[in-house]
């Protein structure tokens, strides 16, 4: 593991006085027991990959049930459980775990901290992530079998189905409580622990990002905790919540949902944000355009998202006011989305530009986001999503935003800290194979599916009719490509770990922040005595 | 800086990430059983 390796350098660092250097403990237990951010960032990242795996295997049975009509592979009960599981391994899984991996490794390390604030409730808050996978996984194996309802859980089939569904309403509240004590120990870090002199508007971008990123954690995950809470109760001890039965309203589950659901999305895509406002400006060899105005821009787009929740619900009878409402709702937070893309350009400007790998992912993140977002502001329009709700062109646009946006985001992340943290340069003609392989094929699985989805083809069922052959094959092929190409990465990694160059502190020249100053691979100590920071300087 | 008002720094600092924290985990709480109240009454109003 990469830690191992950074051991290696951990000595030779920064104002540690009167401090004697003690090692982590060897063996299994340094991973249980570790309070270490870089141990925990690391852990997480590891734990995202394989579950990114986990939920890509799922996919790949889903798309080879749909490489041609008729049901060939899987029942349409088991078809139904995977979409399920393939959504919520992905989202809490992989996607949110993988930011969760770099908000450890580099906000001690760019706000100048020694480590997170609460480094014991840091190791339990990862700890509880593979239990509640293994609830999830577990789903499939008891009667029953897991959730068939897809990640949203709507009642009343949530309230029917066999212990599965206790099975993932567990696996949940722990994800959800994970989630919560990440983002206590991320809003305390920063706020509490900045170098001196690193006042907030000093702060770099992802450290803002995941700061009001985890204030959106504090906010959303209590109510996704009370929904399945409630379902629970429905479920077992005679509530009607959301039982029409007994006067309750599935609806309004439908509403509490995605009053989390949809500031979710923003959890993923805000710490991804974060990523892009750090590679761009370091590949462009220029500070960022706007900084002032991405802040605004990232706190506008967050407090918008919990206005907006019922554009997944315009087909459910809410009143045609409210339809009108929520449109416009949604369409205005494209303006501080605008903002954004504009910036990163801007930033790009008559840079001295060069394209490395990380560049590649944030460029391709960049153009393919944007293309999810219009596919999103298409789909805020209450005539449009009329006729396109629970198609495939709903699949094509969060798919977009989600692997386009966070996936792409997470390996820019990945490739531009991966020196950083393990003192070894990848090699970069893999790289940017497997940027390039992954842009081919994600193009060849998402972007058809928009066609299908205009042509009507309806979302989460095995079948379909004929005349969706042709598109389900090109999107099948392309996502095995899709699957295998993901393989890559994990070579290159084990590969920059195994016989990587080694690279000095400061690994990218238009590098700027502190986590560049500390030797790579970073010391297993950093910043036990805060450092000094500039004046004027982001 | 000495030994002692090191450890002094690191006391306050933890006293103060306990403040912090334990606002936070309120907020989340009340959020919680608000929604559940808040629907219950909502469903059966």
């Amino acid at each position: 593991m990469s830690q191992d390796i950074a051991m290696g350098g951990q000595a030779d660092h920064t104002g540690h006085e009167a401090h004697e250097h003690h090692g982590p403990p060897s063996g299994i237990m340094r991973w249980i027991t570790t309070t270490n951010h870089k141990d925990i960032g690391s852990m997480y990242l590891w734990f995202s990959f394989i579950m990114f795996l986990v939920g890509g295997a799922m996919a790949m049975v889903i798309r080879a049930e749909l490489f041609e009509p008729g049901l060939q592979i899987v029942s349409p009960e088991f078809f139904n459980e995977l979409i399920t599981l393939h959504a919520l391994i992905m989202v809490f899984g992989a996607i949110m775990p993988a930011f969760v991996g770099f908000s450890n490794w580099m906000i001690p390390l760019m706000i100048g901290a020694s480590d997170m604030a609460f480094a014991r409730m840091n190791n339990w808050s990862f700890w509880l992530l593979p239990v509640a996978s293994g609830l999830l996984i577990l789903s499939m194996f008891v009667p029953g079998g897991a959730p068939g309802t897809g990640w949203t859980l709507y009642p009343p089939l949530s309230i029917q189905m066999g212990m599965g569904m206790d099975l993932a309403i567990f696996g949940i509240h722990l994800l959800g409580m994970s989630s919560i004590m990440g983002g206590i120990n991320i809003i305390t870090t920063i706020l509490n622990m900045r170098a001196p002199g690193m006042t907030l508007m000093k702060m770099p971008m992802f450290c803002w990002t995941w700061l009001i990123t985890a204030f959106l954690l504090i906010a959303a995950m209590p109510v996704l905790a009370g929904a399945v809470t409630m379902l629970l109760t429905d479920r077992h001890f005679g509530t009607t919540f959301f039982n029409a039965a007994g006067g309750g309203d599935p609806v309004l589950f439908q509403h509490i949902f995605w009053f989390f659901g949809h500031p979710e999305v923003y959890i993923i895509a805000l710490p991804a944000f974060g990523v892009i406002s750090q590679v761009i400006p370091t590949f462009s060899r220029k500070p960022i355009f706007g900084y002032a105005s991405m802040v605004y821009a990232i706190a506008a787009i967050a407090i918008t998202s919990f206005f907006v929740w019922a554009h997944h619900m315009y087909v459910t009878g809410i009143p045609l006011n409210g339809q009108l409402y929520f449109m416009y709702a949604t369409m205005i937070i494209a303006v501080p989305t605008g903002v954004k893309v504009f910036n990163w350009v801007a930033t790009m400007w008559k840079g001295s530009l060069s394209f490395e790998t990380p560049m590649l992912f944030a460029l391709g993140f960049l153009f393919l986001f944007t293309l999810g977002g219009f596919s999103g502001l298409v789909l805020s329009l209450t005539a449009v999503d009329v006729m396109l709700q629970e198609t495939y062109y709903v699949i094509a646009h969060f798919h977009y935003v989600m692997v386009a946006g966070a996936v792409f985001s997470a390996y820019a992340g990945a490739y531009y800290w991966l020196p950083k943290w393990t003192g070894h340069m990848y090699d970069e003609t893999l790289g940017k194979w497997h940027f390039w392989l992954t842009l081919f094929f994600f193009n060849m699985t998402f972007f058809v599916q928009h066609f299908l989805g205009l042509a009507g083809m309806p979302r989460r069922v095995p079948d379909y009719a004929l005349q969706f052959a042709e598109f389900n094959k090109i999107s099948s092929i392309g996502a095995f490509g899709l699957g295998i190409s993901q393989l890559l990465f994990l070579y290159v990694v084990l590969k920059a770990l195994k016989s990587g160059k080694k690279v000095d502190a400061k690994v990218w020249d238009g590098a700027q922040g502190l986590e560049w100053t500390v030797p790579s691979p970073a010391p297993y100590h950093t910043f036990e005595t805060p450092p000094v920071i500039e004046e004027g300087k982001h | 800086m000495t030994a002692m008002a090191h450890e002094n720094d690191n006391k306050a600092l933890r006293a103060r990430n306990v403040r912090t924290g334990l606002i936070l985990a309120a907020i989340v709480l009340v959020l919680f059983v608000s929604f559940i109240v808040r629907t219950w009454y909502l469903a059966h109003g």
